[in-house]
């Protein structure tokens, strides 16, 4: 870097010697100086000497020595000094004494904990937070006084709308001429702020003070006229009021004072004159403060009457709204003169003066009342009708009807409207009942959810009156002439529903009571609901009503569902095996709680097949069973047994797949057997029909499952083997090995020795059987399946008759489920072989078997023997008729012993 | 008291009457020193929601007394 021009110049320099550095010195007393180096050779401008630039050396300028900022020794502000407890402390104790102030008004100061801890309250929820300042006031109350003006017209309260907007006006006109900013109150939006928060519904003090305002600012109360000398002097001797009671004149010799004219019905602003019109204006008129609508008019005289500003209230309140006038002279061409005279009438025979008589009273069009019932029956709050007492009444009116047919058509449509809000209560209750809870059964949930479907049909077509009003009403419909009216509004709702949802009202309360609340079981509630639901339906079908017969039908079908696909699920799945409680409560079957589970009895018992599935029903005091609907009884008892088939197969491991399953609702159950099927749905259904439909549909399901269990017992548990052996064993068909026992236990019982022993027994018979089968016979008989004992008398005496024999037990372990099929019968044989043999042994068996044959015909119970080989009585060997022996009457077809 | 002092609390009463008059016609329940003492404390900086809801928190602990020891309610 060149050295620059202030520094001092630089003498030439020898190529050898390094000039000294222009840079300041460094003070670096450690280091020493350093030497030239021999490589550091740096030439100047050719030789020349640069002089100084006289832009090197900065003059002295005035600015060079800065005095000190005034910014870096800022005085201390009187603010900073101030303590700032000190505001807030004055501003937080005007807002504790105005805290007191609003407590004390709100609440009282009676208890003084409560005082002065909602003074606290107050104190700290506006002190913290209370004195951020709301900006955006202004728009805000400009859109919420629109808002309350409209709902209040919305809502047919004219005169409250009129009034808030005219106290707006007032406000915003009396604002912004009396803008000053040292005015008291500036923070207006704020305040209107408040009242909007604050604001509630309008109850009828507010109607009344809303009228009674409108009054106040259309006739104005006078001021108070101070009697002064000037107008005693202005005013005709003995004239005025103010010498009345003077020198003693009695009332009415005084002039100026108005008589009291007859009653009129001219009472308009057309009979004054001019004249009048201006005394008038300038009349007293007394004026109370708290005023409400009728106490308007019961302390005026009827001087009062006259008033222009009153008679100007009375022509604009006079007529219905958007009306131009309401005439209270009859005109038969004019239907809207007809009430208002009737009305008339009415006031006279009440001594009620004419201009009073409809001011109370409230007229809307025809098409608007239309309109209104429309929505009331949808459920809305509408102006026409309202719901009090659990009932509709009905409050504007109709020009051109009396108010006795007025209401006679009012009420049907009153009593319909009554009707479907009760519907809509009991739909709303049960579901808002939680999903959970007993008494809210799937049935029940389903006719809630029909008759709702039921209720949205009605909304639907009346939203599509409602739409054709609209429309015509705008003209949308060309050439199509529409009639509104409230007796066609009643005519097209009977002609399209009839009676049907009064008839589902009726069901509900016969059902569930008038609290619509169900106190039986579910099973009885249910079939008592289906029960009801179509005894109705045969009702309006035989009186004629098929629509009511249909809506009814419809609700009727969705309400079964749940209990149809019950039992399509029971005959699906069958019974539980070892499942406790997995059936629904309103199901009409029910478990008893006999599982196989560690504190039921097993599979094997045959309790559990038999009672651990019941048909769930009580009887009444008629004698029907409750608990089971009336057109599921013919296929209960099919129902119940297909569904212990099915836990029998699952039991055994056989499955089910075989049986088509085809499931189909009952809509289409019913839809496809009815006789005639309308657009409406609705069809002629007997319940024998319905009862005949239903059996016909799981009649196949049952005999699937019956085929399925017999094939299954017939093959995977080999009955005709085990029947074969049994045959064998019981009814002695192998005769030689049997004989052969029956010579070995003789043999024994006749050497008086003892031959009940269970090993004796058993050994024996065991031998009898090895040694057929070493002869050459196949094995007849599983021998571990064969038990043999005895249970009978010890007494030795007893042993040696046929008596001994009885307690001789033979048990052949057949496997299950087969062992319910077989009974035993082996010692009642035995004991006729022996008394035989006896007989035989005394010689007299010759004579005995001429006279009397042995006729023993045993029949088998089991199943059914589908599948099998046909097996007669003949298969057992020709059969003898004759006496039968022992205490059973059974007849064994075996062979005859001669 | 000057004219101008006058006209303004002529002013500031007027404003006031009106806004009774709104309050009655909303049914908001303020009576006329209520409410007075309500645009003191808004004038003075109090916010408008806060105040409406310490207004209703009161008038429920209010009725809630009532409902306890039966006694009628404070007007406001």
């Amino acid at each position: 870097m060149r050295p620059t021009s202030a520094d001092r110049p630089r003498p030439a320099s020898a190529a050898s010697r390094r000039p000294v550095s222009s840079v300041t010195p460094r003070a670096t007393p450690t280091q020493t100086v350093r030497p030239s180096s021999s490589q550091s050779i740096h030439h100047p401008y050719s030789g020349t000497i640069r002089p100084s630039s006289s832009q090197g050396i900065r003059p002295s300028t005035s600015q060079g020595i800065r005095p000190v900022s005034s910014a870096s020794m800022r005085p201390i502000s009187r603010l900073t000094a101030r303590p700032q407890s000190r505001q807030l402390r004055a501003n937080h104790l005007k807002i504790v004494s105005l805290c007191e102030q609003l407590v004390r008004n709100l609440q009282g100061d009676e208890d003084e904990t409560e005082y002065h801890s909602s003074i606290d309250y107050a104190t700290r929820s506006l002190s913290l937070e209370g004195t951020m300042l709301n900006k955006v006031g202004v728009t805000i109350e400009a859109g919420r006084s629109g808002q309350n003006d409209a709902w209040a017209r919305i809502q047919s309260h004219d005169a409250l709308a009129d009034a808030l907007e005219t106290s707006y006006k007032r406000l915003k006109e009396n604002f912004e001429k009396e803008h000053d900013l040292d005015q008291e109150i500036k923070a207006l939006p704020s305040h209107l702020q408040l009242l909007f928060c604050l604001a509630n519904a309008p109850e009828s003090s507010t109607s009344t003070y809303a009228s009674s305002y409108l009054f106040n600012l259309n006739a104005p109360p006078p001021a108070v006229e101070v009697l002064t000398w000037k107008k005693i002097l202005e005013d005709d001797p003995f004239e005025g009021e103010h010498w009345e009671g003077v020198y003693g004149m009695p009332p009415g010799s005084i002039k100026n004072q108005r008589e009291p004219d007859s009653d009129s019905d001219a009472s308009s602003l057309w009979s004054l004159h001019s004249d009048d019109i201006d005394i008038e204006r300038s009349s007293t008129l007394a004026h109370t403060t708290k005023i409400t609508f009728p106490d308007v008019f019961a302390g005026f005289s009827h001087r009062h009457f006259q008033t222009y500003g009153y008679l100007c209230f009375i022509e604009k309140s006079r007529g219905p709204s958007g009306q131009t006038g309401m005439s209270t002279r009859f005109d038969i061409g004019n239907a809207s003169t007809l009430g208002p005279t009737l009305q008339n009438v009415m006031g006279r025979n009440r001594a009620v003066p004419t201009e009073f008589v409809h001011l109370a009273d409230k007229y809307i069009y025809e098409h608007d009342a239309v309109r209104e019932v429309l929505i009331a029956l949808q459920g809305r709050s509408n102006v026409m009708l309202h719901w009090q007492n659990d009932a509709y009444s009905a409050t504007p009116r109709l020009l051109h009807l009396s108010l006795a047919s007025q209401a006679s058509i009012l009420a049907s449509l009153g009593e319909r409207c009554t009707c479907l809000k009760h519907l809509r209560n009991f739909v709303t209750r049960v579901f808002s009942t939680p999903s959970g809870s007993k008494s809210k059964t799937r049935t029940l949930e389903a006719f809630a959810d029909a008759v709702d479907a039921e209720l949205r049909l009605l909304d639907t077509w009346c939203a599509e009156k409602e739409e054709q009003i609209v429309l015509a009403t705008n003209g949308a419909l060309p050439g199509q002439a529409l009639v509104v009216s409230l007796l066609s509004l009643e005519v097209q709702t009977r002609d399209k529903f009839e009676g049907a949802f009064s008839v589902l009202l009726n069901v509900v309360r016969s059902v569930f009571g008038q609290d619509h609340s169900p106190r039986a079981s579910p099973s009885t509630t249910t079939a008592a609901l289906l029960d009801r639901l179509f005894a109705v339906i045969q009702e309006n079908l035989e009186r004629g009503e098929r629509i009511t017969a249909g809506v009814v039908m419809r609700v009727f079908i969705r309400s079964s569902e749940p209990l149809w696909s019950m039992v399509g699920q029971w005959l699906k799945d069958g019974m539980g095996i070892g499942d406790i409680n997995d059936l629904d409560d309103e199901f009409f079957i029910e478990s008893n709680g006999l599982g196989s589970g560690a504190f039921g009895v097993g599979l094997l018992d045959p309790d559990y097949w038999t009672e651990g599935y019941t048909l769930r029903y009580e009887d009444d005091e008629d004698g029907r069973r409750k608990g089971l609907p009336t057109f599921f009884r013919p296929v209960a008892e099919p129902v119940l047994a297909s569904g212990k088939a099915v836990g029998l197969l699952k039991a055994l491991g056989v499955g089910v797949s075989g049986i088509e399953w085809q499931w189909r609702s009952l809509a289409e159950l019913v839809a496809g057997g009815a006789d005639q099927d309308e657009a409406s749905g609705l069809f002629s259904v007997s319940i024998d029909t319905l009862s005949s439909l239903i059996h016909d549909e799981l009649a196949p399901y049952c005999q699937s499952t019956g085929l399925a269990l017999s094939k299954a017992v017939v093959g995977e548990c080999d009955f005709w083997r085990h029947l074969s052996t049994i045959e064998d064993l019981y009814l002695m068909r192998k005769g030689d090995a049997m004989s052969h026992f029956c010579d070995v236990l003789f043999a024994k019982m006749d050497s008086q020795q003892h031959w009940s022993d269970f090993h004796f027994l058993n050994t024996t018979f065991t031998d009898v059987v090895e040694s057929s089968v070493n002869i050459g016979a196949g094995e007849w008989v599983q021998l571990s399946l064969v038990r043999l004992s005895y249970r009978g008398s010890k007494d030795k005496s007893v042993g040696r008759t046929v008596r001994g024999l009885e307690g001789l037990l033979v048990e052949y372990a057949v496997p299950f489920p087969l062992i319910y099929i077989f009974t035993h019968i082996y010692g009642f044989l035995l004991q006729i072989m022996r008394a035989k043999v006896a007989l035989e042994r005394r010689g007299d068996m010759k004579t005995y078997s001429k006279s009397t044959q042995l006729s023993l015909q045993v029949r088998l119970v089991g199943p059914g023997r589908t599948g099998g080989p046909n097996r007669t009585a003949t298969d057992f060997g020709p059969v003898n008729e004759g006496p039968v022996a022992g205490p059973n009457r059974l007849r064994l077809p075996v062979r005859t012993f001669s | 008291m000057s004219s101008k002092e006058t006209d303004r609390i002529n002013a500031a009463q007027q404003t006031l009457d009106i806004l009774h008059e709104i309050s009655q016609l909303l049914n908001t329940r303020l009576d006329r020193e209520t409410l007075t003492t309500c645009v003191r404390m808004i004038e003075g900086g109090v916010n408008p929601e806060a105040l409406a809801a310490v207004i209703q928190e009161l008038r429920r602990e209010n009725s809630s007394l009532k409902q306890d020891n039966g006694r009628p309610a404070s007007a406001g």
